[in-house]
């Protein structure tokens, strides 16, 4: 088997591989600017993080909100950049699904051509050999390739690292992200110690890619970059001319790529979010969506600070009804429904069937908390006002008018969040009305909010006020599914 | 005053003139993104690049015996320094003398390595253009690494140990 010349296929692979990479790092640097900060617990505790990527200070004396963390980067360096989270998520998961299938194919082909022999040592001597060869660079002299191979005993066993371990961490970590998965398989989450240890792992993969990707890069420079890309890019290294030009040109088609992504994403993101939404939709909606959450962290396990994301109701009414312990607090539940309600605290505490339920909560910027949560199980609701047949969605309004309260947000208009009933009658899904043990807080929703355990936080509507059933979610707010899917440009189902 | 990471950095009038007209504070803007609460991982980098140097020094004096003899001193001299230098790092009161005292050993190794290398050393004509030893690579490597940690100390972006972060939020 010719092990030196590069067949085609590889060489399609490594190029696509190349964007799709940009792609993802640069989103994934988006998607940490909405939570510049890495823990290794999964309380997020403030203050706790062993890396933070930001200059801001949160102060002492005023209330804040993880949303007054997030950070602006340039675009330079984040898809798109400026603090925009949402199209940062829809260009990372739309490149991983493609990166994750053209690994796939790569592997496949890999093990199916003997073409596996290249990066695959196939004796313990490649380890002195590769010594040997760091020795050899020490000295500021090449190394021997090996026989009938275009690499030397230590690029070997750095490009197997990549494909074989780091590539894998990479996507494993990347899936210990999903609420979905956590909530379905606790046991996966703690295989990798938690939640933040995941995110932080999947950080450092990063960090382990880039420092891979400039070394690739120096050795490509130091063993004569036309002749390299000649063999990437026709298969043998007889063409260093053509190779050095043509590569150039790949790379500014790479860049080009890059940039007109940005423009796109910046200038028409409900465009993006339509597009790529459908895709990423799609497989969310086969690979996660039947997930249903199986949590039940022990008590001792609760954070002692439940991370807050979002501002109360500033209003006249809604302070006099805290000041009252919402005893003036109407629920009022409605819509296509044969016995609609109207529903006091009081009430809602008297009703059979009180849940309670120890998890994790996932917020969309990245950080997480644990706690208990208490309350009426959706699906008992469900069952008291009998949605009738064309009811297919469950719309929680509720009393935080966003322009009024966040003055930053970017978008106006009472929040709500629509989900369908089929995760409504999850048995994990509650209207919690007590956490940790007491009444609701205030930064928390009070007096009732949304638990939704396979989500991310942001569809656990907060201060509700408003239940309708509804036959479809394109009729209400910007017609996205929610506030945020409205304004910012969230996907209405996050599994992930 | 600078932040690093949202923690404040107090700098002198020199260090703010100097980053205003060299350029480097645009530098040191970007560093201000950074910053990592990881004391005792930046101390034991520090003891290990510090280890590193004692270690080719210390394998040079037993190797390279018909070396003069002020090269043989000298290099007992950075092995016994880097050595300091790292047990003082891990102790709480001398920690930060010890940073200093590693920083003054590197930066010795690193002028002395390249000075052999280019003007040359007195008896020691042969080392010009020597630049195959990957010994004199590991020196600098690990000399240039300690700097620019104890640098990264300097500038905020990290802490060492016995320091710890201050962060509420």
């Amino acid at each position: 088997m010719d092990l030196y010349g590069f067949p085609a296929w590889i060489r399609i692979e490594h190029w696509i591989n190349v964007l799709f990479v940009t792609l993802l790092v640069r989103s994934g640097v988006e998607i940490i600017a909405t939570h510049p900060k890495l823990y290794w617990h999964d309380d997020s505790r403030p203050g706790s993080e062993w890396a933070r990527f930001t200059r801001k200070t949160m102060p002492r004396d005023r209330l804040y909100d993880t949303l007054d963390e997030e950070e602006s980067y340039s675009p330079l360096v984040s898809l798109p950049g400026r603090r925009k989270l949402g199209m940062g998520r829809h260009w990372h998961f739309f490149a991983a699904i493609l990166w994750v299938l053209t690994g796939a194919v790569y592997i496949a082909l890999l093990f199916a051509t003997g073409q596996w022999r290249r990066y695959v040592p196939a004796s313990w001597a490649i380890f002195p050999q590769a010594w040997h060869d760091l020795v050899t660079y020490l000295s500021f002299r090449l190394p021997s390739r090996l026989p009938g191979e275009p690499f030397d005993a230590l690029q070997k066993l750095a490009y197997a690292l990549v494909i074989f371990v780091l590539a894998p961490v990479a996507i494993l970590t990347g899936l210990a992200q999903s609420p979905a998965v956590d909530a379905r398989f606790p046991w996966y989450l703690r295989l990798w110690g938690g939640r933040q240890r995941a995110r932080s792992v999947h950080f450092l993969v990063l960090l382990a890619f880039l420092a891979f990707t400039a070394v690739h890069l120096l050795m490509i420079a130091v063993w004569g970059w036309g002749r390299e890309n000649s063999l990437m890019l026709f298969g043998h290294g007889d063409a260093p001319a053509a190779g050095l030009w043509v590569s150039l040109v790949v790379i500014a088609a790479i860049v080009a790529v890059n940039a007109a992504v940005t423009v796109w994403s910046l200038r028409r993101p409900r465009s993006v979010q339509r597009v790529l939404g459908a895709v990423v939709t799609a497989v969310r909606r086969a690979l996660l969506r039947p997930a249903v959450s199986r949590q039940r962290y022990p008590r001792a396990a609760v954070s002692a600070r439940h991370r807050v994301n979002g501002r109360p109701p500033d209003s006249e009414t809604y302070k006099i009804m805290a000041v009252h312990g919402f005893a003036p607090w109407r629920l009022t539940v409605g819509g296509l429904v044969e016995n609609p309600l109207v529903l006091t605290l009081e009430d809602l505490r008297a009703l059979d069937g009180r849940q309670s339920q120890c998890v994790l909560h996932h917020c969309i910027q990245g950080w997480s908390s644990v706690g208990e949560w208490a309350g009426l199980p959706l699906r008992d609701l469900i069952g008291l006002v009998r949605p009738l047949p064309q009811a297919r969605y469950v719309c929680f309004l509720t009393m935080q008018d966003t322009g009024r309260d966040e003055p930053g947000a970017p978008g106006e208009g009472h929040f709500y969040e629509i989900v369908d009933l089929r995760l409504a009658r999850h048995p994990q899904a509650l209207l919690a009305y007590e956490l940790n043990g007491g009444p609701l807080p205030i930064e928390h929703g009070a007096p009732l909010r949304l638990r939704l355990e396979t989500q991310l936080g942001f569809k656990m509507a907060k201060w509700i006020h408003d239940i309708e059933f509804v036959s479809d979610y394109r009729l209400v707010g910007h017609g996205m599914g929610g506030w945020r899917e409205d304004n910012v440009y969230f996907d209405m189902e996050v599994e992930i | 005053m600078g932040t690093a990471g949202g923690h404040e950095i107090r700098r002198g009038p020199l260090a703010t003139v100097v980053l205003r007209y060299t350029g480097l504070g645009r530098l040191a803007g970007l560093l201000e993104y950074f910053a990592f609460a990881l004391p005792r991982t930046t101390t034991t980098a520090g003891v290990t690049l510090l280890a590193g140097l004692g270690a080719v020094h210390a394998y040079l004096i037993a190797d390279a015996t018909a070396d003069p003899a002020y090269l043989i001193a000298y290099r007992e001299l950075i092995a016994a320094g880097a050595s300091a230098a790292a047990v003082l790092m891990t102790l709480r009161r001398p920690a930060r003398a010890g940073w200093w005292l590693g920083s003054a050993v590197s930066a010795v190794a690193l002028a002395v390595h390249l000075v052999s290398r280019t003007a040359g050393l007195p008896r020691m004509p042969q080392l010009i253009g020597r630049w195959d030893c990957p010994l004199g690579t590991v020196t600098m490597g690990a000399a240039a690494l300690f700097l620019a940690l104890h640098g990264s100390v300097l500038a905020g972006v990290n802490v060492a140990f016995p320091r710890r972060r201050d962060w509420h939020d």
